[in-house]
């Protein structure tokens, strides 16, 4: 039996005197134990009291048989714990008396082992081992599962649970958008079986267990019949679904996997003679005279000559989806050769071959290609009273001069050896006048007014007819409406109602282009006098009957977009003027300007560039896309004016005083001669002079 | 095939129009109907038993409905059949001829 008293006083002395009053024994037969030695408290916070555990030592213990229980009680406020004598429990905090709990736990506490796959509960006294169940595994005691740590007493009955648990796999198909192929998703599943490890008798089992895990396979059938439902029908891979179906790891398999349509290519053309147009400085005979047909100006090709083959276009193979549906190739467009004057097309449409000697010209809008050979006009001497005006669809080369009053009008290009004066000049795309222009007026690259009104008309005429044809068509699948007379005479009763209800703007429009063509006939060739022929007798002037069938339509249709093409449309050749001398002249140029020699008091107005390797002397002088000029200005001070838009520039090696340039809204005059001005504009719009 | 009758009273014609409206009726209805309608004030049109019409036909209609009105009688055609109704309005008569005609 021990006895021994806790007790708490300001310093150990203290608290052992009280434990030894208590006690009622004397100092030689306890054992002291200081628990806490008190002191300044944490940080200075309050003091605290010392602590000390006094025990009555064995030996005396008979001299003190019993201690004043009522004494004990009295002292409570004192005491902190009061541990009499009995089956003293151990306090797990005080040092000794823990080692002796130790000691007792042992002798009093139970075992559990695992021996070959059985669990042996073993316990003596009141203490029973515990046991912490698996995790994953389900243990049962007692026919219970076990969810946390508990203890177990011998006759408890322990059991793993040995059935299998399933996970079972999860998976789906994902079709992509264009149902090429088909992607199965697959997490695999397994069925997971615990057993029991042997395991050596301890106090506290933490029960060890393996587990073994089977994959659960896929069924392909259900595979197979997901894909049916789905409408996958096409390029399913038997390989891939095995290998999906039976995959222990998570992950993506391609199942099923459509053709996609091969794409074929588009038509192709090829040109057989020279687009681009060369150039090369006229020589000097050795007599002194120039020789002109050094100039290659313009490609030329000759009666026969193939100008362009067509490569078909290859049709693409088409595919198919996992749905079994067709994928079908991109439309391949092919090359149409369209015949303009001059021209034939083979019949196969493989082909287009000049008619005859001239410049070739080629077109092409997407998919249409338009090609024409413009015939070319050589004139021996001036053009005079004698020899006329010239208008010519073409091109054309004067070898002389062209005299006053006189008029040279082309819808090609004009090459004039001599000199111009007094006489009108109109090229459509470009002019070379090898001689001086004195008091002439010159057009380069304007379109004639007539063609630019007519334009508009037959753009209109096209869509128009288009949609002519599409209502025919509707209408001859009335049931009430009898084709009989159609048949017999034509379209034209027909058109003369459509023409007066439905179609009553198309009917103004072909009048309006029938009234300009008969204004404009001297300027209109076989090609446009045959198109306004058949527009008039086709819609307006049904004495023949008009047009007999939709195919004739149709081709009047197509005829008035070649025509059109013919004429609008990109430039295909440049638009220039190449000038030697020019005096007291007005021109206008849709291109580039170039002066030899130089200008004096003339008024040029070009699109594209003015360039002069001589002297700009007096007028006024207008490009686009800026100047550059040797000399410009006279000394008497005619008044001489440069003029570009905000974004281009003059250059001048040389500018005399008074001359003024502009550039945009700002303009300059200089006072006194420069050189090397280089005017344009800056960033905020200042006027820059070098 | 193409009949027709004609009902008249003091002030109006009424003619009974049956069978094709065609290129072959043209010289009937230019010759012995036109002359003898256009003695009445007013002309009706009985459509209702016509069954089918070609271009010819609907341009003796419009050509018979302009003289007609230029010679001051008021025309009217009548219960048109709809599938004879149709071609009508797909070459929109109606505005060539007038709203009033087939009122």
């Amino acid at each position: 039996m021990e006895r021994s008293v806790i007790t708490r006083a300001k310093n150990a002395e203290i608290a052992v005197d009280e434990a030894l009053k208590l006690l009622a024994v004397p100092r030689e037969s306890v054992q002291i134990e200081i628990v806490d030695p008190g002191g300044r408290g944490m940080l200075g916070l309050g003091n605290r009291l010392t602590v000390v555990k006094v025990t009555v030592l064995d030996i005396p213990a008979a001299q003190t048989p019993a201690a004043p229980s009522s004494a004990q009680q009295e002292l409570a406020p004192e005491t902190l714990e009061t541990a009499s004598s009995g089956p003293a429990k151990p306090v797990a905090s005080y040092g000794r008396a823990d080692e002796e709990a130790a000691r007792e736990t042992q002798e009093e506490s139970g075992e559990i082992a695992i021996v070959n796959g059985r669990f042996r509960i073993a316990a003596s006294g009141g203490r029973l081992p515990l046991l912490t169940p698996p995790a994953g595994a389900v243990l049962l005691k007692n026919g219970v599962p076990v969810g946390s740590k508990v203890s177990v007493a011998p006759g408890d009955e322990l059991e793993l649970d040995t059935s299998p648990i399933a996970e079972p796999p999860v998976w789906r198909i994902e079709l992509d958008e264009a149902c090429l192929r088909a992607e199965m998703h697959v997490k695999p599943g397994f069925e997971r079986r615990f057993s029991l490890v042997d395991s050596k008798a301890q106090p506290h089992l933490t029960v060890p267990v393996t587990e073994t895990r089977a994959l659960m396979p896929i069924d392909e059938a259900e595979v197979r019949g997901r894909l049916k439902d789905m409408g996958v029908v096409f390029g399913i891979r038997a390989a891939a679904i095995a290998e999906a179906c039976r995959s222990e790891h998570p992950g993506t398999f391609v199942v099923a996997e459509g053709a996609p349509a091969v794409q074929g290519e588009d038509g192709k053309f090829d040109t057989n003679f020279e687009t681009e147009t060369k150039r090369t400085s006229p020589k000097s005979r050795e007599d002194g005279t120039i020789d002109y047909r050094e100039i290659v100006e313009f490609p030329t090709v000759i009666e026969g000559q193939v100008l362009v083959r067509t490569l078909p276009a290859k049709p693409g193979r088409p595919g198919r989806d996992v749905m079994d549906r067709p994928i079908l190739p991109r439309q391949v467009q092919s090359i149409a050769l369209a015949a303009g004057e001059g021209v034939s097309v083979s019949e196969d449409g493989r082909r287009a071959v000049a008619m005859r000697q001239g410049m070739p010209r080629i077109k092409q809008q997407g998919y249409r290609v338009h090609l024409s050979v413009l015939p070319k006009l050589e004139h021996r001497g001036d053009v005079d009273l004698k020899s006329g005006n010239i208008r010519f669809r073409g091109d054309v080369e004067i070898s002389g001069g062209v005299q006053n009053g006189m008029k040279v009008e082309a819808f090609g290009s004009i090459a004039i050896r001599g000199a111009v004066s007094g006489a009108a000049v109109d090229a459509s795309y470009s002019l070379i006048a090898s001689g001086s222009l004195i008091g002439a007026q010159v057009n380069v690259g304007r379109r004639s007014e007539f063609l630019d009104q007519v334009e508009p008309l037959m753009l209109e005429i096209a869509s128009q007819t288009q949609l002519l044809q599409s209502a025919i068509e509707q209408l001859s699948q009335t049931a009430a409406f009898k084709l009989n007379d159609i048949e017999q005479g034509g379209l034209g009763a027909l058109l003369s109602v459509l023409l007066r209800g439905k179609f009553k703007g198309l009917h103004s429009v072909l009048s309006r282009f029938v009234e300009l063509a008969a204004k404009n006939e001297t300027q209109m060739d076989e090609e446009w006098k045959e198109y306004a022929g058949s527009l008039k007798f086709g819609f307006l002037d049904l004495r023949y009957g008009g047009f007999r069938n939709a195919a004739e339509l149709d081709a009047f249709r197509r005829r008035t977009l070649e025509i059109t093409e013919g004429f609008c449309g990109p430039q295909d050749r440049p638009v220039f003027a190449e000038l030697q001398y020019t005096h007291n002249s007005h021109i206008y140029c849709g291109g580039d300007v170039r002066i030899g020699k130089g200008a004096y008091n003339a008024t040029i107005y070009c699109q594209g560039k003015l360039e002069t390797a001589g002297t700009l002397r007096g007028g006024v002088y207008f490009a686009a896309k800026g100047m550059n000029v040797k000399e410009v200005g006279a000394p008497g001070g005619v008044s001489t004016k440069l003029q570009v838009p905000e974004k281009s520039a003059i250059r001048a090696a040389r500018v005399l005083e008074g001359t003024v340039v502009q550039i945009g809204r700002r303009s300059f005059q200089f006072v006194e001669a420069a050189s090397n001005v280089h005017a344009r504009l800056g960033s905020r719009e200042e006027l820059l002079l070098f | 095939m193409f009949a027709y009758q004609i009902h008249k009273n003091e002030t109006e014609a009424v003619v009974m129009l049956e069978g094709d409206f065609d290129i072959d009726s043209g010289e009937m209805l230019e010759e012995d109907i036109l002359p003898v309608v256009s003695e009445y004030d007013q002309v009706r049109l009985n459509f209702g038993e016509i069954y089918f019409v070609d271009s010819s036909g609907i341009g003796l209609i419009i050509r018979m409905v302009d003289e007609l009105r230029e010679g001051g009688r008021s025309v009217k055609i009548e219960q048109i059949r709809p599938e004879v109704m149709e071609v009508f309005e797909l070459l929109q008569i109606r505005e060539i001829l007038g709203e009033e005609v087939f009122e």
